[in-house]
């Protein structure tokens, strides 16, 4: 079953959760007016839903675009995952999904990838609707 | 005429959008979709459209947030600046001005001293440096990463400068080439 916990908007990603497969999808471009007005609630639940369960956490990002203000939230999502994997045997993966034709999105990935150390960051490179 | 263009015109070139006054946020929502549709359509930047697109984001959201020339509006944010996306031989010019207040162009010019004269691998490091400092310090806003995202995104060193006015304030320029 997928929960919608945020709809899509032209600046803001459409953000599910996937509870049979416990995922949480970040899908669209991400550039709020107001970061943390879009951002908090969501950091908050996924707080939240990483803390649930036991099972395997999975982040699925597709994002197309996002802007600097989204690198720091991003970032702490990744923090956060770190934190969690130093204090319980609990297995988290992230998915960063890109357009082969979109450098820009693949570039981000690898830097994001790079700041892992516990978290598995897989870089996938496929058509990106 | 280019000299005869003060930075509150359109500017000179050929091209593809300018716009200049207050910028909203549902100004930013119009423009960036027309715009983004229009660049992956052009053949001369079908292939470079998203890092046009985000170079023009960054720039118009920095004008919208940050331009101290501001109206107060119900639910939205006006910042008076000038945008404008033009051809420039091979390359896209996207380029940006606005007032700043003498302690933003104080943290403009620290940004752009580290910037300035370095190798695009350099400016990579620089970024992945800053992202480090934001990951590291919970109570960072990640001060200027997107100038460096700007950088990073520029196939030519940016260009800026910063113009005196006579109240004080300065008139910021910046130039990005994709």
């Amino acid at each position: 079953m997928t929960d919608i916990i945020a709809a899509q908007t032209s600046k803001t990603p459409e953000i599910s959760f996937d509870a049979d497969t416990n995922t949480l999808r970040i899908v669209g471009k991400s550039y709020p007016e107001d970061l943390y007005a879009f951002w908090q609630p969501v950091t908050d639940q996924v707080q939240t839903l990483l803390n649930a369960r036991d099972a395997l956490f999975t982040f699925e990002f597709a994002l197309t675009y996002h802007n600097s203000g989204t690198t720091r939230v991003i970032i702490n999502f990744i923090k956060d995952a770190e934190r969690i994997l130093s204090e319980s045997s609990r297995q988290i993966r992230i998915k960063w999904y890109f357009d082969p034709e979109d450098e820009q999105t693949e570039e981000q990935g690898e830097d994001y990838r790079d700041l892992c150390d516990g978290v598995t960051f897989e870089l996938i490179g496929q058509e990106v609707s | 005429m280019e000299n005869a263009l003060s930075w509150r015109t359109l500017a000179p070139g050929d091209q593809l959008y300018s716009f200049s006054g207050y910028i909203t946020n549902r100004v930013l929502d119009g423009i960036a979709a027309g715009i983004e549709d229009v660049l992956a359509a052009r053949s001369e930047t079908n292939k470079s459209y998203r890092k046009i697109f985000g170079i023009f984001v960054e720039m118009a959201q920095n004008i919208i947030f940050y331009a101290p020339d501001r109206v107060e509006i119900p639910n939205d944010e006006a910042g008076f600046g000038t945008l404008s996306i033009s051809t420039d031989g091979d390359h896209v010019r996207i380029h940006a001005s606005n007032e700043v207040l003498p302690h933003q162009k104080e943290q403009l010019e620290k940004i752009f001293s580290q910037i300035k004269g370095q190798s695009s691998d350099e400016i990579g490091r620089l970024y992945k440096q800053r992202m480090l400092e934001t990951f590291d310090d919970p109570n960072s806003r990640g001060g200027g990463l997107g100038y460096f995202d700007i950088a990073r995104k520029s196939t030519r060193p940016i260009e800026f400068g910063f113009e005196l006015l006579d109240n004080g304030k300065s008139v910021f320029h910046v130039s990005a080439w994709v």
